[in-house]
C-alpha cells in the first residue's frame, strides 16, 4: 500500500513537472557568405642561364609552386584562376628585355591546366563550378635564346582567383 | 618539471593549430582570404551604399595588401577579362571607393575593408558591374643575381550595382550539342539585349527519336552582362549514340515566366 502511494505520488509530481515545462521555439538563422581563398607555396621562382642552346627549355631552380584554391560559394558558381602579366622580363640595369611568352608551366592537379604567359590575355590554370579546396602544383620554365642579352631579368606575374 | 612546462607549450601550440587553423607556411608565401567573394547591390540615382568585406592572413607571416577597384568584362565563352580603369558599358569602377587601400595584415589577422558605392545623380536606369581586388604586394628589393619570377596573389570580388528598376531581358538564340574532352555539353547561346544582367538557371532535357527522355543537364549560375552574348554549357552525363535527338531548355533569369527553347539534334558517328 505503502509502495502504491509512492509511485502514485512520484507520477503525480512528473506530471505537474511536465505540465510546468514551457516548449519554446528557437528560430536559428545562419548566413553563410561566399568566401575565397588563395594559397601560393611561394612568391618568387628563379631561372639560371648556363650558356645552353636556343630553345632549351630551363626548369625553376625551386620545387614546384604549390597552389591551392579554397571557395565556399552558390551552387554551381564558377571560379577561375588565371595568370598575367602585363610586361616582359626586364634587365633593370641595361633596359634588356625578354618576352613574357618564353615562360611556360606545366600543372598536375584536378581542375589545373598548363600553358604559356602571355601580354596580351591572362592564361587560365584552373577552373572549378563548386565550393571546395581545389589543390595543384605549377612548374615554371624558361625557353632560352643565346640572342637574349646576358643579365639579370624580372618579371611580376599575378594569379588572380574570381568568381562571377 | 622540464618536461612538464615542454608537453604544456607543445599542448599549447597543438590547441593553437587546431583552434585558429593555422597554415603551416613560411617566408615568401601568399596565404590570404575574403568574403564575400560576390556582393549584389540595389539603389537609386544618388545614393551612396557602404559595406564590408573582410579579409584574412593565414600565413604565418605579415602580408602587405593593396585594394583597388577595377572594370571587366567577359568573353563569349563566359572568360574575364580585368581590364583596370578602361571604360567598357555597363562599369561602375569609378563609383567605388574602398578603405583602407594598402595595409599590412599580420599572421592570422582578420581586417575588414569599408566599401562605399556613390551612384552617381544622373545614372540611368540599368545593372552596373566591377571588382574590388586584393592583391598581394611583392618585396621588390633586389636579391641575388638570378632572373626571377615574382608572383602576386589577388582575389576579385565581382560587384553588381542594380540602379532603378530595370526588368531583365533574355533571348536564346540557339542550343547546340558539343562535346568538349569527352564530356557531353548543351551549349545554350544566350543573347541579353537589356540594360541590366542576369543569372542563369533551369535545365535542359533530351529526349531520343521516340520521345523518352535519355538526360538532363542543369544550367549553370553564370552571369549574362547587359547587351551583351553568352554560351553556356550544360554538362551532362553519358554519351549520346548517333541518332535524332530533341534538347528542351527551360530558361529562369529571375522573370515570372520561364524562357522555353527546342532544337532537334542529329549526332552523326564520329567514326
Amino acid at each position: 500500500m505503502k509502495n502504491r502511494l509512492v509511485v502514485l505520488a512520484v507520477l503525480v509530481f512528473s506530471v505537474a513537472f511536465l505540465g510546468a515545462q514551457e516548449f519554446q521555439e528557437m528560430r536559428i538563422n545562419a548566413t553563410v557568405e561566399t568566401r575565397c581563398k588563395i594559397e601560393l607555396s611561394t612568391n618568387v621562382v628563379s631561372f639560371t642561364r648556363t650558356g645552353q642552346p636556343t630553345g632549351a627549355s630551363i626548369p625553376q631552380n625551386e620545387p614546384p609552386v604549390a597552389v591551392t584554391v579554397k571557395t565556399t560559394t552558390r551552387r554551381s558558381d564558377r571560379i577561375y584562376a588565371r595568370i598575367f602579366t602585363p610586361g616582359d622580363l626586364t634587365e633593370v640595369r641595361t633596359g634588356d628585355m625578354i618576352p613574357a611568352e618564353s615562360i611556360s608551366w606545366t600543372a598536375t592537379g584536378s581542375g589545373f591546366s598548363g600553358g604559356s604567359l602571355s601580354k596580351a590575355t591572362p592564361q587560365e590554370i584552373g577552373n572549378w563550378n563548386r565550393s571546395g579546396i581545389y589543390q595543384g602544383t605549377l612548374t615554371f620554365s624558361f625557353l632560352d635564346n643565346t640572342s637574349y642579352a646576358p643579365g639579370t631579368y624580372t618579371l611580376v606575374v599575378t594569379i588572380t582567383v574570381s568568381g562571377f | 618539471m622540464k618536461s612538464i612546462v615542454r608537453g604544456k607549450t607543445a599542448l599549447a601550440a597543438v590547441f593553437a593549430v587546431v583552434f585558429f587553423g593555422l597554415a603551416v607556411s613560411g617566408p615568401g608565401q601568399v596565404y590570404f582570404g575574403i568574403s564575400p567573394l560576390r556582393v549584389e547591390h540595389e539603389g537609386n540615382p544618388g545614393d551612396n551604399i557602404t559595406d564590408i568585406f573582410y579579409v584574412r592572413n593565414s600565413a604565418s607571416e605579415p602580408i602587405r595588401l593593396k585594394v583597388y577597384s577595377e572594370n571587366w568584362r567577359l568573353q563569349e565563352d563566359g572568360v574575364p577579362v580585368f581590364i583596370g580603369s578602361q571604360p567598357v558599358p555597363y562599369a561602375c569602377r569609378e563609383w567605388i571607393k574602398a578603405n583602407p587601400q594598402d595595409f599590412r595584415l599580420m599572421p592570422n589577422e582578420v581586417k575588414s575593408v569599408r566599401y562605399t558605392i556613390a551612384i552617381p545623380p544622373d545614372a540611368l536606369p540599368a545593372g552596373y558591374h566591377a571588382s574590388v581586388s586584393f592583391e598581394s604586394v611583392p618585396d621588390l628589393s633586389p636579391e641575388k643575381k638570378v632572373s626571377r619570377m615574382i608572383i602576386t596573389g589577388k582575389i576579385a570580388a565581382a560587384v553588381y550595382v542594380k540602379v532603378g528598376k530595370v526588368e531583365p531581358v533574355a533571348q536564346v538564340l540557339d542550343l547546340k550539342f558539343s562535346k568538349d574532352n569527352s564530356v557531353s555539353c548543351a551549349v545554350l547561346v544566350i543573347k541579353n539585349p537589356g540594360k541590366t544582367h542576369f543569372r542563369t538557371q533551369g535545365g535542359v532535357e533530351i529526349y531520343d527519336a521516340s520521345g523518352r527522355k535519355k538526360f538532363q543537364a542543369e544550367i549553370p549560375n553564370e552571369v549574362v552582362l547587359p547587351e551583351s552574348q553568352r554560351e553556356v554549357k550544360c554538362p551532362f552525363q553519358g554519351m549520346l549514340p548517333p541518332g535524332a535527338y530533341r534538347a528542351v531548355c527551360r530558361l529562369d533569369i529571375g522573370r515570372t515566366e520561364l524562357l522555353g527553347y527546342e532544337k532537334e539534334w542529329l549526332v552523326k558517328d564520329e567514326k
